[in-house]
């Protein structure tokens, strides 16, 4: 199975699920790629996408899977390019290794904007409503007699840092992605709910990155984590390090990457924290 | 993307109609163009973008340098409140700006249920309706489109209409503009000169006079108009543009695939059909140029359906050679034929088989009328024994259902003529009892019948539509006549079907009514979410207009008709005998058995039109 890396953003970022399939499959047969159709009466192109994105969301760390048949996997991003409407762009096209439930946490930045700036004590409210105990919301369910079923927010957000600026609170959330998902609406919905002063007067949605673990990014050479703000790490803790650049460890994902050394090379192991630093636990809310 | 839309766009539904950035979207830089035009379908996104000529026109005019051609669609209701209550004006596709800035706005006139969208996109651009109302040469509304054919009642909100097919006229247009602009030309001198290009007609050059039972008196043209514009055709249809790398919308529309254009025109002549006389002289394509743009559209835009389109394709001459061709690539490739208006004979059956292998859907046909004596009054050639032989044959291949479509209210019909509509939905179901390898699987037989709405330029442009309540009567009798099971009856809503013969045969007075009923609310009139008869009958009433007048009165020959300004090329003799002729229930012959001289052959280089 193979997997094209794409982000999806400006006009492209009102595209429906549905529609960014097709238009997946109509891209693949404009570039001239083949890829695998489905048996059946109604064969058609096999695209999957494991993870849909909301509509009005972008996101830079899509997945799109298919089996391309006769083309080589590095000519796939720029012919798919080519041939794609504007604001979706193919990254990288590659074999496919860890399976898609692995595919545990999803890193949303969810930018509330303020027409009128950011109200006093907006920051701290939502930080201790993220942080409390427990903070239940009622959601749309089709399953459900009625229609809506009660979901506990808290266990599902794995980290979650709120930020001030200027005109515009930051939260930097990581939710769980599947079995159950939680969608970012339904945090801000949680906002509304109980901290309406801090209702934002508009919310914009960005997917930066999906994850197996809080900390770990699902598939190998995603989009680095960022540092954690509030902890800049000056010296690195780990000691010192090679001079061809590598952090000198064999690297955990087992790739002979492009280091010079061969088995060691320059990742992200270097920039995470070592794994003595604790890290907030879903019961025990964001920092 | 402007930030108030992308604040408005997560509220409304199917926000991505209103975004752009499509694949094969023309983006040009401002700097770079001096010409800006905004084609306006005055309708939904999903609807305009299912049309051949917008895409025609938009890429003939994006070919031109210095011109850039955007495209505008009526926001649907939530969008339009979004956007006047965040101030954001009616803007093009591509780049995101305010129309109300462009140099040229035109609209594509399909069909007369869109007029009052045509006023709903003026206001929303932020421009005032009325012609007279808008000064200086920027900008200058443009209407084109079959329903420019008797521009009548939006004359005094349109600045120009082009009549005919705008291939070559837009171009000369948007030159003729340059000229204006360069020389500082005042509109009314702009407007002037528009009218001695041919095929252009400007209403505010023509003074209209009534007499006292409100028919027309005379029409008075100024300023050396013409005293009839005659409409514009390509001189050369195979060299004539066509869309090869057209928008490929990134969410659904209503007719999302390939359309090939097969030939312009109809040879058959009924009576009814604007569309087949306006489209005259025949031109046809050829073959090997088809087979190579539909090809080609099919590999740029990655489409896996084609459909091959005109209005009667079963009279394309090299149709065979055509399909085979097509079909040698599109099985490999995957990519579905389609061919829609085909004649009820064998040869299109075993044609649709070669076709639609893949799954037989249901096969459509349109006697229209019921009984064969209305059939050639009407001059519609479906002999009924060939009907039946067809559906019996197709049956028998395994075609399951059939939809049969009729019009009530066609000149000369009576209530014999309305029953032998059930009598030929029994015949049919008769056939598939005695052929059918499956009697357990059942059929279904669909009839459907609409109220004929008497059209400009035709034969039967004289005629009155029948009154709502004789239309009522019809479908209850037909009602109670339709027997079975395997039959279903749907019949077409009557009163958008009223209002649509006091548009298509209206003149000025009803411009009025059409703004009235705007500013009360009236738009998307061929939703149903949004249409009110109501309404309407309070702007009829408000404006002192009977739309019985226009709807429902039978015209006098030698009466002044207001669309005899404009002509497609049919004269209006040709078209009153027709009229007599139909009386007498006389079959008018095909233009390939015998000329029968419409006067459309004139409009051809050489005087030889391509029957």
């Amino acid at each position: 199975m193979h997997r094209l890396a794409f982000s999806k953003a400006d006009t492209a970022k009102f595209i429906s699920h549905l529609d960014l399939m097709r238009t997946f499959q109509r891209s693949f047969l404009r570039a001239g790629i083949a890829i695998k159709h489905t048996e059946g009466f109604n064969p058609h192109a096999f695209v999957s996408i494991p993870l849909p994105l909301s509509v009005g969301f972008s996101s830079g760390c899509e997945v799109l899977e298919c089996q391309v048949l006769d083309t080589p996997l590095e000519e796939v991003p720029a012919r798919m390019n080519a041939a794609l409407p504007a604001g979706i762009t193919v990254h990288r096209c590659y074999e496919g290794v860890r399976p898609v439930k692995e595919l545990a946490y999803v890193n949303y930045i969810v930018t509330l904007e303020y027409e009128a700036g950011a109200p006093f004590g907006a920051e701290s409210a939502i930080r201790s409503l993220l942080e409390r105990p427990s903070l239940v919301m009622e959601k749309r369910s089709k399953k459900a007699k009625s229609g809506k079923v009660e979901v506990d927010l808290i266990p599902l957000i794995a980290r979650a840092d709120v930020e001030e600026r200027r005109d515009t609170i930051a939260l930097d959330l990581i939710l769980k992605a599947q079995n159950p998902g939680l969608n970012p609406e339904l945090v801000v919905a949680a906002i509304r709910a109980n901290c309406p002063d801090a209702a934002p007067d508009y919310t914009v949605f960005h997917r930066r990155a999906g994850l197996a673990d809080p900390v770990q990014p699902w598939d190998e050479r995603k989009t680095r984590l960022p540092p954690r703000r509030k902890s800049i790490f000056v010296t690195d803790p780990a000691g010192p390090r090679p001079p061809d650049g590598s952090c000198g460890t064999p690297c955990p994902s087992g790739r002979a990457g492009r280091g010079s050394t061969g088995r060691t090379h320059r990742c992200t192991a270097a920039r995470r924290p070592p794994p003595e630093t604790e890290f907030p636990r879903p019961a025990g809310g964001g920092r | 993307m402007n930030r108030t839309l992308e604040h408005i766009l997560p509220r409304v539904q199917k926000p991505a109609r209103y975004t752009g950035g499509e694949y094969n979207a023309v983006v040009k830089d401002r700097r770079s163009v001096d010409v800006r035009y905004a084609l306006c379908f005055p309708d939904t996104y999903e609807i305009g973008m299912s049309n051949l000529g917008m895409r025609i026109l938009y890429g003939v005019m994006n070919q031109m340098d210095g011109v850039w051609c955007e495209r505008v669609f009526a926001p649907w209701g939530d969008m339009e409140e979004e956007m006047r209550r965040e101030g954001i004006l009616l803007y093009g596709l591509e780049s995101g700006d305010s129309i109300a800035d462009f140099d040229l706005i035109g609209f594509s006139l399909g069909y007369e249920m869109a007029y009052t969208n045509v006023l709903n996109m003026l206001d929303l651009a932020g421009l005032p309706l009325r012609s007279e109302e808008r000064y200086g040469l920027a900008p200058i509304v443009v209407a084109g489109g079959t329903c420019a054919y008797n521009p009548e009642p939006l004359a005094p909100f349109v600045d120009l209409f082009v009549l005919g097919e705008g291939e070559d006229v837009s171009v000369e247009l948007i030159q003729l503009y340059r000229k204006a602009r360069e020389e500082c030309w005042s509109k009314e001198e702009f407007l002037a000169a528009a009218a001695q290009v041919p095929g252009i007609y400007v209403p505010s050059l023509y003074q209209v006079s009534y007499k006292p039972d409100g028919t027309l008196d005379q029409v008075i043209p100024q300023e050396g108009a013409p005293a009839v514009v005659t409409k514009r055709i390509v001189q050369d249809f195979d060299k004539s543009y066509f869309p090869v790398k057209t928008i490929v919308p990134s969410t659904e529309i209503v007719h999302d695939r390939v359309m090939l254009e097969l030939f312009r025109g109809c040879i058959r002549g009924c009576r009814f059909c604007q569309a087949g006389y306006a489209y005259r002289p025949v031109r046809s394509r050829d073959p090997e140029i088809l087979l190579k743009q539909g090809i080609e559209a099919c590999k740029d835009s990655g489409y896996q359906e084609m459909t091959l389109s005109s209005l009667s394709t079963s009279d394309y001459r090299p149709l065979e050679h055509l399909c085979d061709g097509l079909l040698e690539w599109c099985e490999p490739n995957k990519v579905s034929l389609s061919l829609p208006s085909l004649r009820a004979d064998n040869f299109s059956l075993g044609l649709m088989e070669r076709v639609q292998h893949v799954r037989k859907s249901g096969l459509t046909f349109a006697p229209e009328a019921g009984t064969q004596r209305l059939r050639d009054a009407i001059t519609k050639p479906v002999p009924e024994e060939d009907l039946l032989r067809t559906r019996r044959t197709a049956m028998s291949r395994g075609w399951p259902s059939v939809k049969l479509y009729f019009m009530l209210g066609l000149p000369t019909e009576t209530d014999e003529d309305v029953l032998g509509i059930a009598d030929l939905a029994e015949k049919v179901y008769r056939a598939w009892k005695e052929t059918t390898p499956n009697p357990k699987r059942g059929v279904n037989i669909t009839v459907s019948t609409a109220w004929f709405v008497p059209k400009p330029h035709t034969a039967f442009q004289w005629e009155p539509q029948i009154s709502m309540e004789e239309y009522q009567r019809r479908v209850k009798l037909l009602r109670e006549h339709m027997k079975g099971r395997s039959i279903k009856y749907n019949w077409h809503d009557s009163q958008t079907s009223f209002l649509e013969a006091v548009f298509a045969r209206g003149d000025r007075k009803v411009a009025q009514v059409i703004e009235t009923a705007w500013r009360e609310g009236a738009k998307f009139d061929a939703w149903s979410e949004y249409f009110d008869f109501d309404r309407w009958q309070a702007a009829f009433a408000a404006c002192g207009v009977d739309p019985a007048f226009y709807a429902n009165r039978t015209r006098e020959k030698d009466e002044r008709l207001p669309w005899d300004v404009t002509s497609v090329g049919v004269s209006k003799d040709f078209l009153w005998r027709e009229r007599q002729r139909a009386y007498q229930a006389v079959i008018t012959p095909d233009c390939r058995v015998q000329c029968t001289g419409c006067g459309a052959n004139k409009l051809c280089p050489g005087g030889k039109c391509d029957a």
